[in-house]
């Protein structure tokens, strides 16, 4: 490292203009996860969430970054966060130089190229990396010198050690359920995070849920959770997850667009939750005791 | 003239002295009878001649003295001497035969019988010479006959009489006891001359008709066996025997002669008798009623038959696959089996807890084993026969008793499938109704409400109406999907109840029902129940709701109660005896069958006993952690057999000798433990099914070359006799060989390939490194130069499973080259009893080494050294062996499963593998291929090892060939390879090579001629397939 280039010639990088959070994500509290969230990011604690796909995990952190960045009691220089969540999807591929960031090639030159763990670092926000055990060893490694009392991040390449803004915190996701014990999270990661559980809701609140999402009506809402709770009963035959929220909410979507209830639940869970034709069958079944036929 | 007077006194005279009486009878007729001297001479003689013939002869005498002067006046004196001589023949050893003609011609002139009558008498006395001609001695046979004949001259035409009378002239030369079958038949009205073609035909035929004729005729009429007499008499021309035929028709239960007769009806003239014959023995499973489907189904069975006879047979048996797969779709029916999945997913998704969904015919299969041990097992098949009476095309009504739903084995009862599969959800969703709906959860307090009213059986009823018309509300309510369904099913179980009942019981529980239902009839019942109708239909409209509870219905069930009790009292029905009254007031509705039955009580019962062996689940977890450390040898058997307790105790007393567990903790479990244990013993059906070990095989057969449909039964169990030792004792004895065996192994590579990146070389580079190392290099840092990617074989995906054959001949000793033979065949007999003695006493160590090695002791340590080497390589692996002894009863014994660990009950398992019976390969092929398809590996073996062709008593109907059951494994064999299942046979059979060259596809076959070599041998194979 002969020092070309100084972390003022990285400030000038423009940071992209992007998901800026300014309409309050739709978000319905199941437990205190909301008071937990709020009680770790003020001791700025990392955040594990556990649970099952489409329970609302990500929704989540979107909603509480608005509340903690575009929120009436957010400070100044929270408020002027332009990206205040940075969201990494994590897949067997991903590296620790996606996520710090790496030199491009630009022309004739090298273009430094922030990750977005690096703009949340730098910037103060919320980074969430989304099933945080599929990603490459190195880069969950990488996150531990974050997670603790140093709060600071080492970016190789640039051959240097960056403190993290006081405003940044650590999210991470990780489902229980599909992944495979060789895909555990190492204990000493997760011993680096406070964690909050999450399950699909109740039919009362799920019903709330799907209501607002699809906009569909309220009785068909009541409908699609209850199937969905029923539906739920079935995991561990080839579908381990349940069906989530979100794919009811897609039936309802569909369903306000004047697909008839049996067809919208048929494409959007039946044919979605499993391949096994006997569990596809039960599924429909299911479906045409709850929904009458067209 | 004188002298003829004088020779009449002397015949009258000699009569006389034989008997007195007769003799002055004649002379009292001689006087009445108007005749010559000369014919009164002859007719005197003729009566003396009879009267001589023989012992107490006489008798037959006082019959034609007292018809002679009737005789002679009606049909002249020459007739009345033709028929005196023709008696006189019939006379010699017994007066009966005699007497009977004299009887029977008395009877005809008694009567006001036709001139034709008696111009047919010739053809019954040529007939009865004939008889008597042969059977001289057989008197009572003669008589019978002339009984019979002249019953047939009365009743019948001349034309009749002549078949008749020939019909038994032509029988009296075959056999004595079909002549007498044929006169026995002679009060049915059988038109002879038509039964006469069948006997022109075949006589034996004819026979095989008498046979069963008059019970044929009792239960179908005599048209109908008129009816069928053209094909009797087409099949007797081709000389088959119809007797099977006929038997099977008399054995028929159920079925008009209507309904048979349109089955018959519908056959090409053609169709062969055996054919004919499987399709009337399983004539109850098809839809009698239903011509035109009948007609497409035998059609096709008759053209399968044309190509193949014995698939013919098989298919009209319905034994074939495509026969009841045909039947089953034309018929639209929904079999239990081929939904059970879905119906029991759909249980499990709609409750939200693990119930058992099973149908009848798995019930009975576990009540056929378990009836020795259950007491209870009868009454439950007495009840299912009852309730069989329910509907035709609904055999069975749904039963759920807290613990699993029982659903019938097939619905027909609609025309297509989709409907049928309705009645199927709409049952089960009824049951599970109960669960969803609370009743199960407050099933003890509502069987303490019901046991509070005095009659229990009007109170039970009461509660099942109220309880499913509130199950079905809150379900249509609910599941506004279920609504239509259950809709559906009412109207159409309110159209079936037509009929209403008679006492006022009776009349307003039907009420209930009906309204139940959704059928409001004002006009049912009359006056003076009307009013109370009325308030009962409002009083059970109030469960009609969103909120209503078990305790809801229990207050309903009160008040309805209390109203049909009343009426019930004051109400009387006249025109019945007490007897009828009292049966007529017990009566109760008929089951509504999709709501099936209830047994509150049995149901509080298994819930009780649920939660009591939940109790126990963790009881016994506390004490595996107690149990495991103990050392068998400490067993104290003897005080076991006094205490009379499970293995398990067993562990739990020698602990208390080793003083682990503190004495009176334990002793609290103990009594714990037994009262569960004798709880459960005492379980009920739910219980018995819960287990389940059965499986149903089709089977193929080539010569019908179709699959026999669900033809065996398999029994998979892990009740072995556990030999602890064997497994240590095998690596004790064999290091050498395992470490062979383990060498082999271990030259196995793991054959996943997967994506290596970052590599120094490889196949292709990977971008975004090189990149990065163009990027660095630009940046003037060294780059890095693992920018490749690489395909490595990193893991192993197999599954393995070892299929050792245990049939009887695999206790055959290992032929040892060097050594002088030492057993003789008898020596077997007795090794086989000390074999059994040993291994029953856990000591099979001392027997083996008093005996040498058997067959499938090799097979055994073969696995054994595979085991421990595959332990270590990681394979997944499963260890079966099976046996078996007909078609019904194949033991699948699973030593260990994929998933278990290689712990010391595997191990004993393995051990405890002993010869038993037969090696039925098919049906345990099928089952370890469905096992293996489980695995869902990449690589799945299964590696079976035997000492001799496949061989069953029942493995095709000719015993004495092989080639049924080497045929059935081979496609058992193919049927594995299309599940991606590669199949090894190993075998020590030195003709080995002819069969298995025959069966194993793709030579997947080994002949171990030294058979020591196995465990190398098997290791070898094992490489070549999984590597």
């Amino acid at each position: 490292m002969d020092g070309r280039i100084t972390l003022n010639d990285l400030k000038q990088i423009p940071i992209d203009d992007g998901y800026s959070l300014l309409e309050e994500p739709y978000y319905l509290p199941l437990a205190d996860e909301v008071e937990m969230f709020t009680a770790a990011y003020e001791a700025r604690l990392p955040v594990l969430l556990k649970g099952p796909t489409g329970c609302g995990k990500t929704r989540f952190v979107e909603y509480m970054a608005h509340r903690l960045y575009r929120g009436a009691d957010s400070s100044e220089h929270r408020r002027g966060v332009s990206q205040p969540l940075q969201t990494v999807s994590c897949h067997e591929d991903l590296s620790a130089t996606d996520l710090v960031g790496r030199y491009l090639l630009k022309g004739e030159e090298t273009v430094w190229q922030d990750g977005p763990l690096m703009k949340s670092v730098k910037e103060g926000a919320i980074c969430y990396l989304d099933e945080i055990v599929e990603a490459r060893k190195d880069s969950t490694v990488l996150i531990h010198s974050l997670t603790d009392h140093r709060r600071i991040l080492p970016v190789e390449k640039l051959g240097l050690i960056l403190d993290a803004h006081s405003d940044f915190l650590l999210v991470i996701s990780y489902n229980p359920g599909y992944q495979s014990v060789l895909k555990d999270l190492k204990t000493s990661t997760r011993q680096r995070f406070i964690a909050i559980d999450f399950d699909y809701p109740d039919v009362e609140r799920e019903t709330d849920i799907i209501l607002h999402e699809s906009t569909v009506e309220k009785s068909i809402a009541m409908e699609l959770a209850t199937l969905g709770e029923r539906i739920r009963n079935l995991r561990h035959h080839g579908f381990d997850e349940g069906i989530s929220t979100r794919l009811l909410v897609y039936a309802g979507q569909l369903i306000t667009r004047n697909i008839s209830p049996i067809r919208a639940c048929d494409a959007a869970i039946c044919r979605a939750v499993s391949d096994d034709v006997d569990v596809q069958r039960a599924i429909s079944e299911v479906v045409s005791t709850v929904f009458p036929a067209d | 003239m004188p002298l003829l007077m004088s020779e009449l006194g002397q015949v009258i005279a000699d009569l006389g002295k034989i008997n007195q009486k007769s003799a002055a009878l004649l002379l009292e007729e001689l006087e009445s009878i108007a005749c010559p001297d000369a014919v009164k001479l002859q007719w005197a003689s003729q009566c003396l001649n009879i009267a001589d013939s023989g012992w107490h002869a006489w008798k037959s005498v006082d019959v034609f003295i007292v018809i002679g002067a009737a005789l002679c006046h009606q049909r002249g004196s020459d007739e009345l001497l033709r028929i005196g001589d023709y008696a006189c023949q019939l006379n010699g050893y017994s007066f009966e035969p005699c007497r009977r003609y004299f009887l029977g011609i008395e009877t005809l002139l008694g009567s006001d019988a036709s001139p034709r009558s008696w111009q047919n008498l010739n053809y019954i006395e040529e007939t009865g010479s004939a008889i008597h001609e042969k059977y001289q001695h057989a008197s009572n046979l003669i008589s019978d006959y002339f009984a019979a004949a002249f019953d047939i001259l009365f009743r019948f035409s001349a034309q009749e009489i002549e078949a008749w009378s020939q019909l038994a002239s032509r029988i009296l030369l075959h056999d004595r006891g079909e002549l007498l079958r044929f006169i026995n038949l002679v009060g049915l009205p059988i038109t002879w001359s038509k039964v006469m073609d069948l006997q022109d035909a075949s006589p034996r035929a004819f026979d095989q008709l008498l046979v069963t004729y008059s019970e044929l005729e009792a239960k179908y009429g005599q048209n109908f066996i008129e009816d069928i007499q053209p094909m009797l008499v087409a099949w007797a021309k081709n000389s088959r025997p119809i007797g099977p035929f006929l038997d099977e028709l008399v054995a028929i239960q159920g079925r008009t002669s209507a309904e048979l007769w349109g089955l018959l009806s519908l056959l090409p003239e053609s169709t062969d008798i055996g054919l004919t014959t499987s399709m009337i023995r399983n004539c109850h499973a098809l839809p009698l009623n239903n011509k035109k489907l009948v007609h497409a189904w035998f059609s096709a069975g008759i053209q399968v038959a044309n190509g193949n006879y014995e698939a013919g047979l098989a298919f009209f048996e319905l034994d074939s696959s495509s026969s009841i797969q045909l039947l089953e779709k034309l018929k639209g029916q929904v079999s239990f089996a081929d939904c059970k999945r879905v119906l029991q997913l759909y249980a499990e998704a709609i409750s939200g807890r693990k119930v058992r969904v099973a149908s009848f015919e798995e019930l009975d299969l576990s009540l056929k084993d378990q009836a020795s041990t259950q007491p209870g097992a009868d009454d439950v098949r007495v009840n299912r026969a009852a309730r069989s009476e329910a509907s035709e095309d609904y055999r069975e009504l749904p039963i759920a008793d807290g613990l699993s739903i029982v659903l019938p084995d097939c619905i027909s009862l609609y025309e297509t499938v989709e409907e049928n599969f309705r009645l199927y959800k709409v049952s089960l969703l009824h049951q599970l109704g109960y669960f969803e709906f609370d009743t199960f959860d407050q099933i003890a307090s509502i069987e303490e409400h019901i046991c509070t009213y005095d009659d229990q059986i009007l109170a039970r009823a009461l509660f099942q109406i109220l309880e499913d018309a509130r199950i079905d509300w809150r379900l249509e309510r609910k599941f506004r999907g279920a609504a239509g369904d259950i809709k559906l099913q009412k109207k159409y179980a309110l159209i079936k109840r037509q009929d209403d009942p008679i006492m006022p019981r009776a009349q307003l529980l039907e009420v209930l029902v009906r309204a139940s239902l959704g059928g409001s009839s004002e006009n049912f019942p009359a006056e003076p129940l009307r009013e109370t109708a009325k308030l009962l239909r409002m009083l059970i409209a109030k469960l009609d709701s969103d909120i209503s509870g078990p305790k809801h219905t229990l207050e309903v069930l009160d008040d309805c109660y209390g109203l049909i009790c009343v009426d019930d009292n004051k109400t009387s029905v006249d025109g019945f005896t007490s007897e009828e009254a009292t049966f007529l007031a017990s009566e109760l509705p008929a089951p509504v069958v999709f709501h099936g039955e209830m047994d509150t009580k049995q149901i509080a019962e298994n819930m009780e006993m649920l939660e009591m062996e939940e109790a126990q689940a963790e009881l016994d977890d506390d004490m595996m952690s107690l149990s495991f450390p103990v050392d068998p040898d400490d067993l104290d058997i003897e005080e076991l057999k006094k205490g009379d307790v499970s293995d398990a105790m067993g562990m739990l007393v020698t602990d208390l000798d080793a003083g682990l567990v503190d004495i009176d903790q334990a002793g609290e479990k103990d009594e714990r433990k037994s009262m569960a244990e004798n709880k459960l013993a005492a379980g009920k059906i739910s219980r018995r099914i819960k287990e389940e070990y059965r499986f149903l095989y089709d089977e193929w057969d080539h010569i019908i070359d179709d699959y026999r449909h669900r033809w065996c039964t398999l029994y998979e169990s892990r009740d072995l006799i556990e030999e602890a030792d064997y497994v240590q004792d095998t690596l004790t004895e064999h290091g050498d060989i395992l470490r062979r065996v383990r060498k082999q192994l271990n030259k196995l590579k793991p054959e996943l390939l997967r994506k290596v990146k970052g590599v120094p070389d490889g196949d292709e580079m990977d971008l975004e490194r090189t990149i990065e190392a163009v990027v660095d290099r630009k940046m003037g840092f060294s780059p890095s130069e693992n920018i490749y990617i690489q395909r490595q074989r990193k893991d192993r995906d197999v599954s393995a499973l070892f299929l050792l054959d245990m049939s009887a001949s695999t206790d055959d000793l290992i032929p040892d080259p060097d050594a002088e033979p030492q057993f003789t065949a008898e020596d077997y007999e007795d090794e086989d009893f000390l074999t059994t003695f040993f291994a029953r006493h856990g000591d099979m160590q001392q027997s083996r080494q008093v005996r040498g090695k058997r067959i499938i002791d090799l097979e055994k340590e073969s696995v054994i050294l595979m085991a421990e080497a595959l332990e270590e390589l990681g394979d997944s692996y499963s260890i079966c062996g099976f046996s078996g002894y007909g078609k019904d009863r194949i033991d699948y014994f699973l030593c260990k499963d994929f998933k278990d660990p290689y712990d010391i009950r595997a191990k004993g398992r393995i051990g405890g593998l002993e010869p038993a019976r037969s090696t039925r390969m098919g049906p345990a092929i099928r089952h370890a291929t469905k096992s293996l398809v489980k695995t869902e590996s990449r690589i799945k073996a299964m590696f079976i090892l035997s000492d001799g062709y496949p061989q069953d008593f029942d493995y095709g109907k000719d015993r004495s060939s092989k080639e049924y059951g080497v045929k059935d494994t081979m496609k058992a064999l193919a049927e594995a390879r299309q599940q991606g299942v590669q199949t090894f046979c190993l075998t020590v059979d030195p003709s080995g090579h002819d069969y298995l060259r025959e069966m194993c596809p793709d030579k997947q076959y080994m002949v171990i001629q030294d058979i020591t070599q196995l465990p190398d041998e098997l290791s070898k194979v094992y490489r070549s397939l999984t590597g």
